[in-house]
């Protein structure tokens, strides 16, 4: 029960520093994807089967929130969590050496995934083919959304952690 | 078979499989009403975040910017004494204003019948499309009605009501299209919202004048949006790309990430 309310309030504060906080201090510029990047963390600490619910939920906090159609970053999540799942029982992930180094590839990988994703999602949208690459941005934006969720990411890491064992609440 | 229906990949596909169908169908009259109740839920927390994230974000620019206050206090002591004379020049061409806003059929802006209403989330793309208010169907929004700030500057309009709060597509929305004039030669066009690229006027016709400095108002034409609110003023001129129309960029004359409060125009009174 303990788990439940701690992460559901940290999933919500999440999407609130999505939606109320960073477009404040970013406005009109590129954005950090915190919620992104929190389950990016969370599922690389809970693994697959402790946070797949977790990271639908996410999903459709987010998607409620950021007023777009249900289901635009359940999928995401989805397939970030099963990609995170995938590559952990394969490689070893710390925060030292080549873990680090696959930390930092990890969060390329999400951004990329999630920003071509959001992308065919605005060109249904609009039914626009040019709304791809205006939604897409420019290299120039995609690398400064990389550097902010990577700040991101490590800081999510770190505190997530935190509130694990502070709630001691069970880690992998 | 079966080893492959118990694998994770398995489980995954089904899961994404159903969201990719729930995100193509939109099923919004049965997510409305859930959605409605979440963000009515998260409003206040959200708007407490924003009001503080916006505090401290005056406080960083503050801080950065004390040295360019000294001078710029100098320099707004003489604009004052300027402006003091303009004014009392401007009080009869206000006397004058009004009397022509009578004979045509235009609301005097003070006779809006106003909602205020605070910011409680933006766009979470960074591309200020749309904004987030703490007033929905219950303090009687509709969809369509504007938005406002300073009386009567125009941020966008209602797009989306729930019971507590409301979304507002601002003009720098890429489907946001209204319809303008230029105060000075009464050209008229279409502003366009651009990703990220602001506001531009478009539509223009070659024979109408239009100039950098010029400022852009709400024409009234469709009826959803009185006449003579401030859309912005026009930055650079240059022809479409089919010669056939005039466009310009427009400087939007507010900041999104400044704001906390903004004024619903119910009607009039």
């Amino acid at each position: 029960m303990r788990k439940k309310i701690v992460y559901s309030f940290v999933l919500l504060f999440a999407v609130i520093a999505q939606t109320s906080i960073l477009p404040v201090f970013f406005s009109n510029q590129v954005l950090g994807d915190a919620v992104l990047m929190a389950v990016l963390a969370w599922a690389m600490l809970d693994g697959f089967q402790a946070f797949i619910g977790w990271a639908i939920v996410a999903g459709i906090f987010y998607d409620l929130a950021a007023y777009s159609p249900i289901g635009e970053h359940v999928l995401i999540f989805l397939v970030v969590v099963y990609f995170v799942s995938f590559f952990s029982k394969r490689l070893s992930l710390n925060f030292r050496g080549t873990g680090l180094f696959l930390f930092f590839i990890f969060v390329i990988a999400v951004t990329v995934f999630s920003e071509i994703v959001l992308a065919i999602f605005a060109v249904y949208e609009n039914q626009a083919m040019y709304e791809y690459w205006r939604k897409f941005g420019g290299v120039g934006e995609i690398m400064l959304k990389i550097i902010c969720n990577e700040i991101l990411f490590f800081g999510w890491f770190i505190l997530l952690k935190k509130i694990k064992k502070f709630f001691k609440l069970e880690t992998i | 078979m079966q080893k492959f229906i118990a694998t994770r990949f398995f489980k995954v596909l089904i899961i994404a499989a159903i969201f990719i169908g729930l995100v193509f169908l939109n099923p919004v009259t049965i997510f409305n009403p859930v959605r409605s109740v979440f963000v009515s839920v998260l409003a206040p927390f959200q708007k407490f975040f924003y009001s503080f994230s916006v505090g401290i974000n005056n406080v960083k620019e503050f801080a950065g910017e004390i040295g360019q206050l000294k001078r710029e206090n100098e320099n707004l002591r003489k604009e004052n004494q300027e402006l003091l004379a303009a004014s009392a020049m401007y009080a009869d061409i206000k006397k004058e204003n009004d009397n022509l806003r009578e004979q045509i059929s235009i609301l005097p802006r003070e006779k809006y019948d106003l909602v205020p209403a605070f910011l409680v989330s933006q766009d979470p793309s960074g591309t200020e499309n749309w904004i987030e208010i703490d007033k929905g169907s219950e303090d009687g929004i509709a969809p369509n009605m504007p938005v406002i700030i300073s009386r009567s500057v125009l941020v966008g309009k209602i797009h989306e009501v729930s019971a507590k709060t409301s979304k507002v597509m601002l003009l720098t929305n890429p489907k946001s299209t209204l319809n303008v004039i230029t105060v000075e030669n009464e050209a008229k066009g279409i502003v366009k919202g651009e990703y990220g690229l602001g506001i531009v006027l478009d539509m223009v016709l070659q024979a109408d004048s239009i100039n950098a400095g010029d400022k852009v108002v709400t024409s009234g034409i469709g009826g959803e949006i009185p006449r003579g609110l401030f859309v912005g003023t026009i930055q650079e001129v240059h022809p479409s790309k089919d010669h056939l129309f005039q466009q310009g960029t427009l400087t939007a004359p507010i900041q999104i990430s400044k704001l906390q409060m903004v004024f619903i125009i119910k009607g009039s009174k």
